[in-house]
Parts: structure tokens; sequence; C-alpha cells
């Protein structure tokens, strides 16, 4: 579940391929948004590239350690 | 035979030429990567057009031919002798079947039992593949780019990175690099391929980008994949290939080589004399064998340099080098070309191997600078001139003063001269309170110009700083491979009887011409009209000139480089050697050197049998040449050139020569001299007795030389092309020939001279000198006659005896002889005739039909009056009525 705030996106297990163009949206409205994956421990292709083309910037990174080794590569920052 | 498949066989014939060509130059330097690129691009070419035909023997041959050669590349299999014999032997195939097409036609191919063993040796030399190599199914993204830099795929690792992949390697980890380029409508058929990366197994090191520049946010569509996985796992092959089954096109995969890693980053610094020191040292201690001085120089100089230099970036990865190898065995090509890196780094001369460097490599220090002082040098100048300027009252005055002091001051910090500058201010301040550029002026005199550039031609340092930024951009690739070797030339292929025909056209016009003058002399004296002849005669001579050019372009097209003949050296010289047992080395100088195509094509066969007799009889085995304190290799040469208006080529080997002795008695026992001779000849004669009818020195008959046909055959065919040919020979130290050769045979320039009554031509070329020789000059020795002449006795023969007519040779008013000397065998000969002609130029054709079997004559050509002139062959004449 993909949770939208005014300032934040919270995910849920799964950023899902259905996640994607919503995510895609909130983050085309708010630009300064940042995301909070803390608790994601998979992230669908689909939405990996919104992630990687709007640059978002991640507050919590995922807890999952190969999520994030992964995912600091795509985003060419190291995780935090 | 259609054209298409017409052009197949010329093409094939050319292609299997190169093809032979670049064997023979990879013998000489197997090592050499394009051309070995190369010489598998001419087979693969000619492989696909042989598709293009009913031929499965020949595509077959030529396919195994391209596997073996796809391995050398690839570096699977590497090239060696027995390479060279099995591929050299599948081009002969390939070479008599177009033969065979050529004359038989195309229907008349039927598979030949020769084909498949053919195929199958050339791939019992193709080592077995490994197995990424098999499995990668033909299409494959991997198998279309093979040639893909290995640094183009590690581009993005940083050094860190790099490094500890290489510590996992040197302990002997086996690493597979793979890219995962998933299609971009795979999340329409339920594909993650984020999902599918992240479940590899091993993974040391990643990275995730995007195939194309994102687009602005509102057109991007996030459900069309872009995405590219790179990454490098510890996971065997195998498994990788596994965990990609279902798209297995959408992966490259290739094992990880330590040398792949090594390159440096940073940018590079000035030159550092440590530096200097350290790369003379560390070639000392490579040469020497001594790891530990050179890692703690390494270490030692690591510690002084800036980290973010690429001089420290080399000696970063030599020290790891150095750290991670067995103590007493370190890999000493990488260490080598890590060191002249850093000899490059540090600007001494570069015998470095070009190493694959993803950064372009910087241009050579040497080269800036000759630009950087060409144009201090240059702007110097320009200051001079700007102050040379005669304008002072101007209003832009000042303005220019201060710009132009402005620049010499920027020079002289330029220049390491800042010193001077002081003097620089006071001299503009004078000048702008003087109102004149004068002080200024004085000043820049007063000064030492900046030195000029040693090599003011900008033309050399140009492309010294261009060319290493060129190299990268300039991989081989293999997209041209249909394209023909090299860039398609501006030439025509003509079928020679066109040219031929058009040669004949020539000739009659030639003739047409020559009656021209007849005309003139005929309007004069028949019509009385002086007036009219002389109009002809001007018409004849733009004619005339006309038609000389028309014959000088026709003889240019029918030049051909000797290199057409010599062209099929290299491969013979090659399989003879091997056959005798020898070891020989072919040197070819002048190959393009031209001459007429009949007389190229006469050389085939004499050449041939030289470099028969030069290989079989002159150079020994390489025992024999050792036990002679010579070098084992013997030494065969042929070179060609131009002197005037003849090719000479001449053949010399550095072997046994040629022992006058043994010829003296050779041909005394073969009945060729008698007793009396074999005193009296000299070694030169003696050695000239090779060229004797019969003559063979051979001790027993050889499968390839001395099989009867001797040298006076080579002897002949040379005559018949009106060539000269020498001998000369120093016993054990070699033999050499010496073929002279008209450029061109198409136009004869022949004397006429008159004989009971009739005009006869004789070749100028044979031509001495026309004398008159009073009749008491004439001596009769025996039964012949001889005259003095410059100290010389030059025989007499009456040329009326030699064409058969007992009628003696008339003499002139004051009772002399016209003797018209010529040369025969290199020996004057006067031959008494009765009065002497104009010279002419004839096209020569040889006597035919019934008349083909006369002796004597050379042939016959068409005069401008329409008469028939018979032209004598002075030496065969003196032959045959001997």
């Amino acid at each position: 579940m993909l949770e939208l705030n005014k300032n934040r996106a919270i995910a849920g297990e799964v950023l899902s391929v259905e996640d994607a163009e919503v995510l895609l949206e909130w983050l085309q409205e708010h630009p300064r948004g940042t995301l909070d994956l803390g608790a994601c421990t998979h992230v669908h292709s689909a939405s990996l590239q919104v992630l990687m083309a709007t640059r978002a910037t991640l507050a919590v990174w995922p807890r999952a350690e190969s999520l994030a080794e992964w995912l600091g590569a795509a985003l060419n920052h190291p995780k935090e | 035979m259609s054209a298409l498949l017409q052009q197949f066989l010329a093409e094939g014939r050319d292609f299997l030429q190169s093809i032979g060509d670049k064997l023979l130059a990879l013998e000489e330097r197997p090592e050499d990567a394009e051309l070995i690129g190369e010489l598998f691009r001419l087979v693969h070419t000619l492989k696909g057009n042989s598709g293009l035909f009913e031929l499965p023997d020949m595509t077959r041959t030529l396919h195994a031919a391209e596997d073996l050669m796809d391995a050398v590349r690839d570096g699977r299999a590497s090239y060696a002798r027995a390479i060279a014999d099995r591929l050299l032997e599948a081009m002969d195939f390939v070479g008599r079947l177009i033969e065979r097409i050529e004359h038989e036609g195309l229907e008349s191919i039927e598979p030949d039992p020769q084909a498949a063993p053919l195929a199958q040796a050339l791939r019992a030399l193709i080592p077995a593949a490994p197995l990424a190599h098999q499995d990668a199914p033909p299409d494959s993204p991997q198998d279309a780019a093979p040639d893909a830099a290995p640094s183009e795929r590690l581009s993005q690792i940083p050094e860190a990175e790099r490094m500890t992949l290489y510590r996992r390697l040197a302990t002997g980890e086996r690493l597979h690099w793979l890219r995962y380029c998933p299609e971009p409508e795979c999340f329409y058929k339920g594909e993650d391929p984020f999902f599918q990366a992240m479940q590899i197994p091993g993974v040391c090191w990643r990275q995730v980008r995007e195939r194309e520049p994102w687009p602005p946010l509102a057109e991007l569509d996030a459900y069309r994949c872009v995405l590219v996985f790179e990454l490098i796992s510890t996971a065997e092959c195998e498994t990788l290939q596994d965990h990609f089954r279902y798209v297995p096109e959408q992966i490259e995969l290739a094992p990880l080589a330590a040398s792949e890693l090594m390159w440096a980053e940073g940018e590079s610094g000035d030159p550092d004399p440590a530096l200097i020191d350290f790369v003379r040292l560390a070639r000392e201690r490579l040469a020497a064998g001594d790891w530990a001085t050179l890692a703690r120089a390494t270490q030692a100089l690591l510690e002084l340099c800036s980290p973010s230099l690429r001089q420290a970036s080399l000696l970063r990865w030599l020290h790891l080098v150095l750290e991670c190898a067995p103590a007493h065995s370190p890999p000493i090509d990488p260490i080598d070309t890590l060191i002249e890196q850093l000899a490059t780094e540090a600007g001494m001369s570069a015998t470095a191997k070009a190493l694959q460097t993803p950064a372009p490599a910087t241009p050579g220090r040497t080269a800036h600078q000759a630009i950087h002082s060409e144009l201090l040098h240059e702007l110097w100048e320009a200051q001079r001139a700007v102050l040379l300027l005669d304008d002072d009252s101007s209003p832009w005055f000042a303005g220019r003063l201060r710009a132009s002091a402005a620049s010499l001051s920027a020079l002289l910090d330029a220049l390491g001269r800042a010193e001077a500058r002081p003097a620089l201010e006071a001299a503009l301040a004078a000048a702008l309170a003087q109102g004149s550029a004068a002080p200024l002026r004085d000043w820049l005199t007063a000064q030492p110009p900046p030195p000029a550039p040693e090599d003011r031609a900008p033309a050399s340092a140009a492309p010294a700083a261009r060319a290493p930024a060129e190299r990268p951009g300039a991989a081989p690739g293999r997209a041209d491979e249909g394209a023909s070797p090299s860039a398609l030339p501006r030439t025509l292929k003509i079928d020679q009887g066109r040219i031929d025909g058009l040669m004949d056209l020539i000739g009659e016009m030639v003739v047409a011409k020559n009656a021209l003058p007849y005309l003139a002399a005929r309007a004069e004296r028949d019509y009385g009209s002086r007036e009219l002849a002389r109009e002809i005669k001007a018409q004849y001579a733009v004619i005339n000139r006309i038609a000389e050019d028309l014959q000088d372009a026709i003889m240019q097209v029918r030049m051909m480089p000797v290199s057409f003949v010599f062209q099929r050296f290299p491969r013979l010289v090659r399989d003879l050697a091997h056959k005798l047992g020898k070891e020989v080395r072919l040197s070819m100088e002048g190959e393009d050197t031209e001459a007429d195509k009949n007389v190229i094509e006469a050389l085939a066969d004499p050449l041939i049998h030289i470099l028969r007799n030069s290989l079989d009889h002159g150079l020994e085995t390489p025992e024999e040449r050792r036990a002679a304190g010579k070098p084992a290799t013997g030494q065969l040469s042929i070179r060609a050139r131009q002197e005037s208006d003849r090719a000479i080529i001449e053949i010399s080997d550095d072997g046994r020569g040629i022992d006058p002795a043994r010829i003296r008695r050779k041909a005394y026992e073969r009945g060729i001299i008698d007793e009396t001779q074999l005193e009296r000849l000299s070694d030169q004669e003696a050695i000239n007795l090779v060229f004797a009818p019969g003559f063979s020195t051979a001790e027993q008959v050889s499968d390839l030389s001395g099989r009867g046909v001797g040298m006076d055959v080579v002897r002949s065919a040379i005559a018949a092309v009106k060539g000269g040919i020498e001998l000369r020979s120093e016993l054990g130290r070699g033999t050499r020939l010496l073929l002279t050769l008209p450029l061109s045979m198409a136009v004869t320039n022949v004397m006429m001279v008159r004989a009971q009554g009739q005009d006869y031509g004789i070749p100028m070329d044979s031509v001495v000198e026309t004398v008159r020789v009073p009749r008491s000059a004439i001596r009769t020795l025996k039964q012949r006659q001889a005259t003095v002449l410059r100290g010389r006795l030059v025989p007499l023969l009456a040329l009326n005896a030699l064409l058969g007519s007992p009628k003696p040779p008339q003499l002139d008013e004051a009772e002399a002889h016209a003797v018209l000397v010529v040369r025969v065998r290199g020996e004057p000969l006067g031959l008494l005739i009765d009065d002497f002609r104009e010279t002419v130029d004839i096209i020569l054709k040889p006597l035919g039909g019934v008349l083909e079997t006369l002796r004597g004559y050379a042939g016959t050509a068409l005069l401008g009056d329409g008469s028939v002139l018979l032209v004598l062959d002075p030496e065969d004449l003196v032959q045959c009525s001997n």
C-alpha cells in the first residue's frame, strides 16, 4: 500500500507495478516530496524507473539490505 | 555465364590472392591483430559470396576456414605454421574450384570428395570453445558485438572497486561480467527485470542505468522498460545462464580477466623528476626481477604524489599487482605495461604499448610544448606589428597601447620572465605620456624574443597532438563487413581484347598517318603544287602529334606492375623451401615497377625457373650454411626498378654460387666446348655457359628443377620480349641475375637498310653504330672478313650472304662499304649493306601462317606508302646462317 501525504510518500512492503503511475503523478505534483521506503522489500522495475527518472529523494532507505544496495546502485548515490 | 557469377569469379580470385598474401604476412607477424582481423573478414566475405551460388563444397570449406580464423582472432587458437598450411591448402582448393567453374561452368561442378576432409582438418585445429560461446545462441548481442571494448563495459567501475575485484581474481576466484537488457515491453509479459536481477547470486558489483536519457517527466512512460543492469558475479557461467534461461537473448556474459580491470584514472600532472627516476629504476628492477625493491620504490613514490593524479593511479595498480602476485613470480606483462605507461606519464620516450584506457589518451607533452611555443612566438610578433602601426593620433591609440602592453605582460608571465614587467609598465607610462608608441616599441626591441619553436611546421606538430585523441573512436568494427577491404579503387576492369583492339586501331592510324608525307611528295612532284604539299605536311605534323600521344596513352593503359608476377613468389618460395628443407627469407622490392603487359606476362615462367634454380641449386641447407659460417636462413631477393626506358629485375641469393671449374668440366663432358676452349675460357665466360642449350649442372634430376629445361630456355624467353640477361656469381657468396626488359614492345623503332635493292628493317635495340668503311680497310682472315674500329677487331658479314644471295654488297662513290654495326650476343658485328635509309617507328607483326617457321625475321610492318617492310632479327639470322 502506498500512502501519499503532503511531503512524503510512504511505501508498504512492495512498491508495485500499479504504484508506478501513481507515484509518478505524485512526484510531478510534489517535486520536493521525499520517500519513505523503510518497510519496503521490493520495488517493481516500473516503479524503479520512476524513482530513477524523477531523481526522487529517499528520506528513509529500505531496511532490507539487498534492496538498499541495489537501489543505491540504481539511484547513483550510496545508501544512507 | 551470368554477370553475377563472372563477378564472383573475378572477385574470388582477388580475394584468394589477398588471403594468401595475408597468411604469408602473418607468418612474419603472427601477433598482428589487425592482419588477423582483415584475414577473417576476407574469408568471411568470400564465404558469404560463395553462398549466392550452389557451391556447397566451397562454402563448407570456407566456413570451416572462417571458424578457424575466428578462433585465432579471439585468441582461442594461436597462429602457427600448421594453421597456415591448412588454410593455404583450403584456399588452393577454392582456387581450383573457381578455375573449374570458369572453364566448365557452374553446372559441371560435382561434389568433391576432397572438400569434407579439408573442412575437417581445418576444424580439427579449432580448440574446443568455452561454454559461454557454445551455448550462446547465434544471434545473441554477445555474438553481434564481441569487439565491444572490454574497457567500455567496465569503465563505470571506480578504481577502488576494480582493485577489490582484482584481489578476488588474484586469489583464484572466477568472476563473470553480465549485462542484462530487458526488452521494452517486458512489463506486459509479467516480467520484473529488477526482481530478476536482484535474484542473481554472488553479485559483487552492480550498476543499474537507463538505456536512453529520461524524457521530461510529463512524457515518461513508466511501463516501457529502458533499464540496463550490469553486474559482476562470482557465480558460475552455467548458473548465470540458467538464471536467464527464458531470456538468453537479453544478456551478455563474459568471464572477467584481471587485465581488463587494470586501467588508470585521474589527470596527467606536470612532469615529475621523481617519476622519471622511478621509471628508470623500475625498468632496471623489472629486468633484474627484483620485485621487493620495485614494490618498496612504488610505495615510496606513492606517498609522495597527489592521489588524484593519473600517475598515482598507475602506481597504485603497480603496487597492487606486486602485492597480489605470488612472491617470486609476478606477472611480467602487466607490470611492464604499467611501467611503460608511467614512462609516458613522465614524458619519457614512448615505448609504451597502447593500453586499453577508456579515457582518451593525453597528447604527448612534447606536442603541447611545440604548439605552445609556436603560439607564444606568434603573439609576440603580433604585438610588434601592433606597435609599429603608424596612427598615433587616432582616438583609440591609448587603448591600443594598453591592450598591447597587457598582452605582452601576459606573455612575459607565460615565458617565466615576470621580472621584466616593471620595465614594461614604465615603458607603457612613458608611451602614454608622450602619445607615441616609441617607448614601448623600444622596450620590445630590447627584449629577447621568445624562443622560436624548433619545428616551425605546424603540420608536423598538429597531427602528433591529434592522433592519440582519434584512436579510441577508430576501433576496428565489423559493421562494414560487406564492404571491400580497402576503399573502392577508381579503376576499370577491361577485357584485354578491347585494349588490343584499340591498340590495333591506333597502329592502323599510325600507318595511315605515315602515308601523308608520300602524298605531300606526290602533290609536289606529280601535280606541281608546292603550296598543297606544304599544307599536307602541316596537317601531318598535327596528326602525327596526336597519334603519338594516343600511342603513349595506350601504352600507359597496357602497363602493369611487376607485382602481378611477383605476388605468387612468396608462396612459391615458402612451399619450395619447406619441401627442400631449407630456410629462406624472400625480400621483394619495387613491386610497383611497371612494364607492358606482354613483357610482364612473359616474365612469369623465366622468373619462376630462376627462383627454383636459386632454391634448389643456389641456397644450401641450414646445416651446410652453418658449416660455411653463414646464417642458417638464406636470403633471396627480387628487386625491380626502372632505368630510363628499361625495367631492371635483379634476382640475387647468398647461396653457394656457381663454380666456374665445375661448369667447364660439365660443358666439356657434354661436348658444348672443346679442349682448347676449356683452357681459354675466363671464369665469367664459363659461368655464362649455363645459358648454353642442353646444359644442366644438377647432379641428379630433382623434382623441382633440372628437368632438362635449362637456363637457355630462360634466356630465349627473355630475348623473345627483347630483354637481356646477365649472370654474375661468386663462389660461396651467391649468385645475381640481372634481367633488363623493355618497358613497352608495342612500337618498335627500326633502322631501314638497303640490300639487294630491297629495304629491310633492323630493330634499333640491336644497332650499335653506322659507319662507312673504305674497301681498303677490310681485312680478310681466312675466309672471314673483318675490320678494325677504334682499335677493336669487328667481324664483318655481308647481309646479302646472310639472306642467301651471292651478290656482293655495293660500294658507294668513295669506294667504301656501308657497315651497320649490330650487337649479337653482346659482341659487335658489322653487317655489310648497300646503303642506309631512315629510321621509322613501326608496329611489328610477327610472321604468321606458313611463314611462321621462317628463321631470321622478327616480323613485318606496314609502311606509310602501303609497302611491307621485312624486319630482321640479326641474332637469329647470324645463328641460323652458321
